[in-house]
């Protein structure tokens, strides 16, 4: 570079003496992020409310020991995809999903899976805290003993503990894991349910808008939650808050909904890029104008 | 984006202000500048007071610009486009700032030259540094404006000669040597033509964060005009 | 387009200035106060009504009586000694009690006391051990030969009845009573001067103070001498038949609405049926009675009679046991308890569910562990007030053949019974005054007892709701 004074020189200096800037892709480059096969993977999956298509032709994989978010306006379909992941769309009496999701490389809605068996290695997180009418304790120990716990009381209270160190309740709760889970505030109550989610040890965490009915500071220590359970759990998350995928998540998926010919309004998968790429320079015209606010 | 309807329009018109008001710094220096240029040629103290006087608004500006910068991007988060035009606008406004700062240079030593002989050769090159680097300025603000990447690409072209006249400048000085006056009015006027080469870089600075803006890739411009992306391989 | 708002922030012609509108607003108070008080005065007339029937009840329920006793009770208890503890017959011990009867009573009546219910566990009174044994073995055996002995109250009541025969010959309502009382006993004084009374004579008159519904009418059993029936049949007939209504209605209707809540897709079949369990809660009871007639006292009569039960003689001789009209109460309760179950388990929010599922729990199991739990106040709340009205049916009790004249308490489920609501309808179309007056002492009972159900579904809802905080 011409023109460099002394003070430009002494810098440019320090920056060569440690060359630890520039790993990775650099922002808005095209490089292609090297992807290990995903833990779940959906295929052409299209989910039909009746004769009402809510979601068409999704193809994604999502990464192990990663976030995903899934983003988009209302009406585009995002939850829907994300229940559909560990078929809790089943529960609808009208739906039904045509296409593959497969989990390990293997369709979770083939004949004769048991979505039973599927919900247990890949768990749920609610928008509102939904605990049991139980214990802080027993809200914990259900989801085991259902599953066949065979250990003894001892063992119990040890995966209890467990699950509510790893999500960071535990010193809040350990004197008091008699008393009802509704006693705690709407930020433990989640944190709560994240604990109970993951006592059953499952592979993926699924959250739909996790923190959207909590105070910012309690969305903040869920935040940092999901970013420590990361290493042992994939997640996907689904939010509407634009500014936390950005801040949490490895990937991101936007999904927008269109008024087709038939008048019908179908979502659709648009983009799906690394969070950072997607958020200062998306590929498409539509990511672009939606996180921008130029959106209808 | 005419069939999309914008729901953040009061942060957008807000970009806008900010955008106009950088612009606008531009604007002046870009008058600053052919102010500079026949102040320093033709002996014109009032001139460069002019020029100084000019300045204190550009600083002024410059102030401004930051607080607002600072304000909207708290106030708003803003992704994609906006966040790039956002990163670009501070850097051009301590760009232009700056360009501000080399006019003052030159008014600075149109004072000091005060009254010394001149060599006419010399004042005739630095007209022509002026009259290279004026067009380059526009040139920049309008492909900022049209967002007209192509056109962001010809500055370092427009740069070529401004470098090449900085370079013979040495050798102007050094032709009158003999005559100590003459000399210390050359070594001023050595400064001006470096700070002119300064402005036209500085104006090349300008058309790279267009590009960022419209592509979202950082590029260093190299002497052929061709985008060099951080990885050395060229962009097209 | 936008249309240029003015300087003020509603256009003046649109909104009435402040003169017109606090004309506005007096008429609008006008009219709110108008309202206010019409809906007080029905809330009024509501009270009114009720107020009246309790009135009516109480009033005959309570009161002044000319009392003619046959056997003065004090002259009797003076003639078996002159032990200063016994003060009255109640003091008297059953053998005392058993001998005065044998005393007063024919042969023929102690007989026939005999066989409906023994006096003693180990020796006969009135019969031989050797037609006892015959009578006993023959097909149609009175309730004597399997029922227990006859308790203290019974007896006691047997000998006011047969030994003292007190004989009310009028009766005073409560308000009356405590306004007027000499005017009662002008009135009796009139009527026997008038000759009403031809078997008696005015010097055994005595005027007391009679309260019809006091603790020993809900221990007797039932009489035809209105002056000293009690309810205790009854009362144990309607506890019978509620016991059985609740062992089928609950059951059975808590598991249909679990199933038609949890479990069923929502197909044609299952929305008919849904609609025809609702049409069922409003059809009228007599036409359950008419159903129980056919089913469970004709067509099921092996069963109800407990035919099936035994190998030798069955229980009852027909089909019209406590257990028949237990299942017809609960086959008529049963709708109601569905529906209310199914408003309990709707009321559950959704979000228990999914969490429940969420974690891999099968639908059962969520069910039982989370639903169920924060459901059953509201469940228990719906059964217990569905109960309650069954206690109070009569018509269909009526069809399955209630008798209304059992003096015996119900044994077991395959006993004649009778039940309160019988009993009240029974003794009000008896011409004689004192059986309205028994008649209300009977519905205050059976008033009580509803009060008692309705308080105990009041609380089990408060109890809960605030566990449930």
């Amino acid at each position: 570079m011409s023109n460099e004074t002394s003070a430009d020189r002494s810098i440019g200096d320090v920056i060569e003496a440690n060359p630890t800037t520039a790993t990775g892709p650099r922002i808005g480059s095209t490089e292609a992020v090297f992807e290990p096969p995903g833990v779940i993977e959906t295929n052409e999956m299209s989910v039909y409310y009746g004769a009402f298509r809510a979601v068409a032709d999704v193809s994604l994989a999502f990464g192990k020991n990663q976030i995903s978010a899934l983003i988009g306006p209302s009406g585009c379909g995002k939850s829907t995809v994300l229940r559909s992941l560990n078929r809790m769309n089943d529960l609808i009496a009208t739906a039904r999903t045509e296409g593959e999701v497969h989990y390990h490389g293997q369709n979770i809605y083939a004949d004769g899976v048991d979505p039973v068996e599927v919900r247990r290695t890949i768990g749920m997180v609610f928008q509102k805290p939904n605990p049991f009418p139980k214990s802080i304790f027993d809200n914990i120990a259900w989801g085991a003993k259902i599953n066949g716990f065979k250990g003894s009381k001892i063992e119990m209270e040890d995966l209890v503990r467990e699950a509510l160190e790893s999500a960071a309740l535990w010193d809040e709760v350990k004197d008091k894991l008699n008393e009802s889970g509704y006693s705690l505030s709407g930020g433990q109550q989640q944190r709560l349910c994240i604990a109970r989610a993951i006592a059953t040890k499952p592979d993926v965490i699924l959250m739909d808008e996790p923190c959207s009915a909590l105070d910012p500071i309690a969305t903040l220590r869920i935040e940092e939650l999901m970013l420590e359970l990361k290493e042992d759990y994939s997640i996907i998350i689904v939010t509407h808050n634009m500014q936390q995928a950005a801040r949490v998540s490895d990937k991101t998926a936007f999904f927008n909904v269109k008024l087709n010919d038939a008048g019908m309004r179908t979502g659709r998968l648009v983009e799906y890029s690394p969070t950072d790429q997607l958020f200062t320079s998306p590929r498409e015209k539509d990511t672009e104008d939606y996180i921008t606010g130029r959106f209808g | 984006m005419t069939d999309t309807k914008d729901t953040n329009v009061h942060f957008h018109q807000e970009l806008e202000q900010l955008e106009r008001k950088v612009l606008s710094m531009v604007d002046r220096a870009e008058q600053m500048v052919a102010v500079a240029v026949e102040a320093v040629t033709s002996d014109d103290t009032d001139l460069a007071g002019r020029v100084l006087e000019a300045d204190v608004g550009i600083d002024a500006t410059y102030a401004e610009v930051h607080q607002d910068w600072t304000s909207l991007m708290a106030r708003n988060q803003p992704l994609g486009s906006d966040l790039r035009r956002m990163a670009v606008l501070i850097q051009l406004n301590v760009t232009f700032e700056r360009m501000g700062d080399q006019c003052v240079n030159i008014a600075k030593i149109a004072r000091f030259n005060a009254g010394l002989p001149r060599v006419e050769r010399i004042c005739e090159q630095i007209r022509e540094m002026g009259d290279l680097v004026r067009p380059m300025i526009r040139t920049a603000i309008e492909a900022y404006v049209r967002g007209d990447v192509d056109e962001a690409r010809r500055l370092p072209v427009m740069d070529q000669p401004v470098d090449r006249l900085n370079a013979n400048m040495y050798k102007e000085t050094v032709a009158v040597r003999d005559n100590p006056q003459l000399l210390e009015w050359a070594t001023k006027m050595l400064m001006v033509s470096r700070a002119l080469e300064r402005i036209g870089d500085q104006a090349v600075d300008f058309g790279e964060q267009t590009v960022y803006l419209m592509t979202g890739e950082r590029a260093e411009f190299d002497e052929d005009g061709m985008a060099r992306t951080f990885d050395d391989q060229p962009a097209d | 387009m936008s249309i240029e708002a003015p300087e003020r922030p509603k256009a003046p012609e649109l909104f009435p200035g402040d003169e017109e509108y606090r004309r506005h607003l007096g008429g609008r108070r006008r009219k709110a106060v108008i309202f206010q008080m019409f809906c007080l005065a029905m809330l009024s007339l509501a009270v009114l009504s009720l107020a009246t029937l309790l009135y009516t009840i109480i009033n005959d329920s309570f009161g002044l009586v000319a009392t003619v006793n046959e056997n003065d009770p004090e002259e009797i208890v003076a003639g078996l000694g002159h032990d200063p503890e016994v003060t009255g017959l109640q003091d008297l011990s059953h053998d005392q009690l058993v001998g005065l009867l044998e005393a007063n009573v024919s042969r023929g009546v102690g007989r026939r006391l005999e066989r409906e219910q023994r006096f003693y566990e180990d020796r006969l009174v009135f019969e031989s051990d050797a037609t006892w044994a015959e009578i006993c073995s023959s097909g149609g055996s009175p309730t004597g030969c399997t029922a227990g002995p006859r308790p203290h109250a019974d007896v006691l009541q047997l000998v006011n009845e047969r030994v003292v025969v007190p004989d009310v010959i009028a009766s005073y309502p409560l308000v009356s009573s405590l306004l007027d009382p000499a005017g009662f006993e002008q009135e009796v004084t009139e009527e026997f001067e008038a000759g009403s009374f031809p078997d008696h004579d005015i010097e055994q008159v005595s005027i007391e103070w009679r309260a019809w519904f006091n603790p020993t009418f809900l221990t007797t059993p039932q009489n035809s001498t209105p002056e000293v029936a009690g309810i205790r049949t009854a009362i144990l007939g309607s506890t019978w038949m509620v016991a059985i209504t609740i062992l089928f209605a609950v059951p059975v209707g808590l598991g249909a609405a679990i199933y038609l809540v949890e479990y069923a897709r929502p197909t044609r079949l299952n929305e008919f049926i849904q609609t025809n369990i609702n049409n069922l809660a409003g059809v009228p009871s007599i036409i359950y009675g008419m159903l129980g007639l056919a089913i469970f006292v004709r067509l099921l009569e092996p069963v109800t009679s407990g035919a099936v039960f035994t190998d030798g003689v069955p229980p009852s001789d027909n089909g019209r046991t406590v257990l028949a009209a237990g299942l017809t109460l609960g086959l008529l309760t049963l709708p109601v308890v569905i529906i209310s179950a199914q408003e309990a388990l709707k009321a559950v929010p959704d979000s228990l569910r999914h969490a429940g599922l969420a974690l891999g729990a099968t639908r059962w199991q969520t069910v039982r562990s989370q639903i169920l739990p924060v459901a059953l106040p509201g469940i228990l709340t719906g059964t217990i007030l569905a109960v309650a009205r069954a206690v109070g049916e009569t018509a269909p009790l009526i069809m399955v053949g209630a008798a209304t004249f059992v003096t015996t308490d119900p044994t077991g489920p395959f006993s004649k019974f009778t039940a309160l609501p019988i009993q009240i309808f029974q003794w009000t179309s008896r011409p004689q005054p004192e059986f309205h007056n028994i008649a209300a002492a009977a519905s205050i009972a059976l008033l009580l007892l509803l009060l008692t159900l309705n308080a105990v579904a009041v609380i089990v809802r408060n109890r809960y709701s605030r566990r449930a905080e």
